[in-house]
């Protein structure tokens, strides 16, 4: 059932299908899609560039590019706009599109169930809720020290928290992987629950938790940036050393013991790391659902199953699908922005409901 | 002795007199506290025919700008009910510009501390069960699908319910308020006095600010840093163009801006507001005045940036007779012409210093 590297053949093998086929066309495709996703990705952050409610063209862009450069910082209001507000937020984007999308196909992968992500298991919402906590109960604390280095830090704390829950729950109720998708809902709505509950009684501080809710990377600089880039950076590369062991998981606990890995332990300390990503990914930009469900899928079609395959496919395409839904959102109104959370998600619910129907049945639910 | 006599029957006659205008004083007091005490059939906002038979003994408000308006009106004492926004009821005790001595918040608060008057809830999580248990006569609140969808219960209990408009796009709607509580509650003199009172403040506001030059003005709230732009509808913008200034930025509605924004329209005066009382605008100045974007706004070059803090973001979002001392505030600060100093950070109760000059009225 697997090729002579230990993984999954294709993308029917995930499915359960036994038809094998080689891998070199996947090879063919992956490289396709990396370099074409590459370009586009290239492409789509020069016009992000030019793109927002500043007024500035591909001319005036590149010459404030030529004046960063030449004068080893920027100068003009053109140039500073570029470089202090554009492309940090397109960085941001970029890492957050690649991290949440990796960190669905590996929770994918590690539960066994493509219909999950950070999301419906109520990591993200875990993120969300830690830092909901923090700004409005810990306002306090957030004058004595810098929000921008604690919130990372209480988004992991309550991604990890919230996983932790999902885990004991999906566990007690047998380990399969809908119990994993059922446990997430339910604590994914105890988290809604006590989200509504905290704002309920600060309705005046609504305002300023809805960026969370909602999702938006409006006004990130390179300060935030700086923060989430290495680490998801280093997450990212740390997946792609993992692609085989995650194909191993593929074939089921018992199959992956068999092949020398201590899976229950490898599989609990890959959903820390994920909820780890996930935490760092949310905690500028708040909870932007789909991405980590819908992009796996999306590649998945084109590169097949393999993880070695998968995952940097998944990267590119996630930061693509991110990077064009932020143009759109901080340029389809000249006055105001619209929330990326909202808008991935008007895309991401019929995208997922054709998915449900077409694929759904394949899985062992 | 006829003399004597028909001096007697005078000095009774006049006794008789003052005790029968006493007496009926009183009674008018007892009904209206100034009013006219006629109790008039209203259609309220939400569309309900109301004539109440008596004065309302038990009142019930469901938003703190109806309990401004019921407490104006003499009838704080009624008052049995209202929403916990204890942030909004921590307003001024006294609007400049209006000379009544409203005993508001001051008198509500001692009775909320008392257990006379209950806390129904929050304003957007009140239920009708609390309601109900504060056994009203009559329930006041705002046009809201909110409130709407629990009236229809309150009514079917046979609570009179009474609904102002929350449509803030003009001055007027608070008179509109005012005269619809008047009317029903039988204090139309009372309401008409005080609509007259904030209608002549406005005015000289106004008049002192006319053949100044208008200026671009952007109201901002930061609500954790985030930057929502005012909508040209809402009350503010509305009032700083009846000034004579334009609102260039403000789109159709409230939403998310950034720095990238207020570069691209470049406003010649920027207000922002807390929406909420955990931002620290010290720090947000801080904050804007040592960042390189915010550095190529004109308005944070040329110091006319100005940072309100909770009380004085009160003022100008707080639609009641208060807002008075929102349009002074904003004409303040938008307008060097006044002579009024106002800093950039405009602290707590510190605002009432730079919304006294509309007491200076000849």
């Amino acid at each position: 059932m697997t090729n002579a590297e230990g993984g999954p053949a294709d993308a029917e093998m995930l499915a359960g299908n036994t038809v094998i086929r080689g891998t070199a066309h996947l090879k063919r495709r992956m490289a396709a899609a990396i370099a074409l996703g590459m370009a586009s990705m290239l492409l789509l952050y020069v016009f992000s560039l030019t793109m927002g409610a500043y007024s500035l063209s591909f001319a005036g862009a590149w010459d404030a590019m030529v004046e960063i450069i030449k004068n080893g910082g920027p100068q003009s209001t053109d140039a500073k706009v570029l470089f202090f507000s554009r492309m940090p937020r397109s960085l941001c984007v970029i890492m957050v599109g690649a991290g949440l999308a990796a960190a669905g196909a590996v929770m994918q992968a590690l539960i066994r169930n493509p219909l999950v992500d950070p999301y419906i298991t109520g990591i993200s919402s875990g993120a969300s809720f830690g830092v909901l906590l923090f700004t409005i109960g810990g306002a306090s604390l957030g004058a004595l020290v810098n929000a921008n280095y604690v919130i990372p830090v209480v988004a992991v704390i309550g991604a990890i928290a919230a996983f932790m829950l999902t885990m004991t729950v999906a566990e007690i109720s047998g380990g399969r992987a809908m119990s994993y998708v059922l446990g997430g809902a339910v604590i994914t709505m105890g988290l809604s629950a006590g989200t509504t509950l905290i704002t309920s009684f600060n309705i005046d501080e609504l305002h300023s938790v809805s960026i969370w809710l909602f999702g938006s990377f409006a006004d990130l600089r390179w300060e935030q940036a700086g923060i989430i880039f290495f680490p998801i950076l280093l997450v990212l590369l740390f997946l792609l050393c993992n692609a085989r062991s995650l194909n191993k998981m593929l074939l089921g606990e018992e199959q992956a013991h068999s092949l020398g890995m201590n899976a229950r332990t490898y599989k609990r300390n890959m959903m820390i790391v994920v909820a780890a990503l996930t935490a760092l990914c949310v905690a500028f930009c708040g909870v932007i659902g789909f991405v980590g469900l819908i992009v796996p899928h999306l590649t998945r079609m084109i590169v097949g199953g393999d993880h070695r395959m998968l995952l940097p496919t998944a990267m590119i395409v996630g930061a693509n699908i991110l990077l064009a839904a932020d143009i759109f959102c901080k340029s389809a109104l000249s006055y105001v922005e619209l929330p990326i959370g909202a808008i991935i998600s008007v895309v991401g619910v019929p995208l997922f409901i054709y998915i449900m129907a077409k694929e759904g049945r394949k899985y062992a639910m | 002795m006829r003399l004597r006599s028909k001096s007697t029957k005078a000095v009774a006659l006049l006794a008789v007199a003052i005790v029968m205008l006493a007496g009926a004083a009183a009674f008018l007091a007892a009904r209206g506290g100034g009013g006219d005490g006629s109790l008039y059939e209203v259609v309220d906002y939400a569309g309900n025919r109301i004539k109440l038979e008596e004065a309302p003994k038990r009142i019930v408000t469901l938003d703190a700008k109806m309990t401004e308006m019921v407490c104006e009106l003499g009838l704080t004492s009624n008052v049995v009910g209202v929403t916990s926004d204890d942030g909004v009821h921590d307003v001024s005790d006294f609007i400049y510009g209006l000379d009544f001595d409203i005993g508001y918040p001051t008198q509500l608060k001692e009775q909320i501390r008392s257990g006379k008057t209950a806390l129904i809830g929050g304003v957007t999580n009140w239920t009708t069960d609390q309601v109900i248990k504060a056994d009203p006569d009559l329930v006041v609140f705002e046009n809201s699908a909110n409130n709407l969808n629990k009236m229809k219960m309150l009514q079917d209990m046979g609570i009179t319910c009474l609904v102002a408009s929350n449509t803030y796009d003009r001055v007027g709607v608070i008179y509109d308020n005012m005269e619809l509580l008047g009317k029903a509650l039988g204090r139309s003199d009372r309401a008409k006095m005080f609509n007259d009172g904030m209608a002549e403040a406005v005015e000289y506001i106004y008049g002192r600010c006319k053949g100044f030059e208008g200026r671009d003005v952007v109201m901002i709230s930061a609500p954790g840093g985030t930057l929502y732009a005012y909508g040209s509808s809402n009350l503010k913008h509305v009032v700083l163009r009846s000034l004579g200034c334009t609102t260039r930025m403000a789109g159709d509605a409230t939403g998310i801006v950034t720095v990238e924004n207020v570069l691209e329209y470049q406003p010649d005066v920027i207000i922002l507001d807390p929406m909420g009382k955990t931002t620290d605008m010290s720090a947000l100045k801080r904050q804007f005045e040592s960042d390189p974007l915010w550095a190529d706004v004109k308005a944070l070059r040329g110091g006319e940036i100005y940072y309100l803090e909770y009380a004085p973001f009160q003022a100008t979002g707080y639609t009641t007779h208060h807002f008075v001392h929102g349009i002074a505030l904003m004409a303040a600060i938008v307008f060097d012409e006044l002579g009024v100093d106002v800093p950039q950070l405009v602290e707590g109760e510190k605002y009432l210093g730079y919304v006294s000059w509309i007491n200076r009225r000849d």
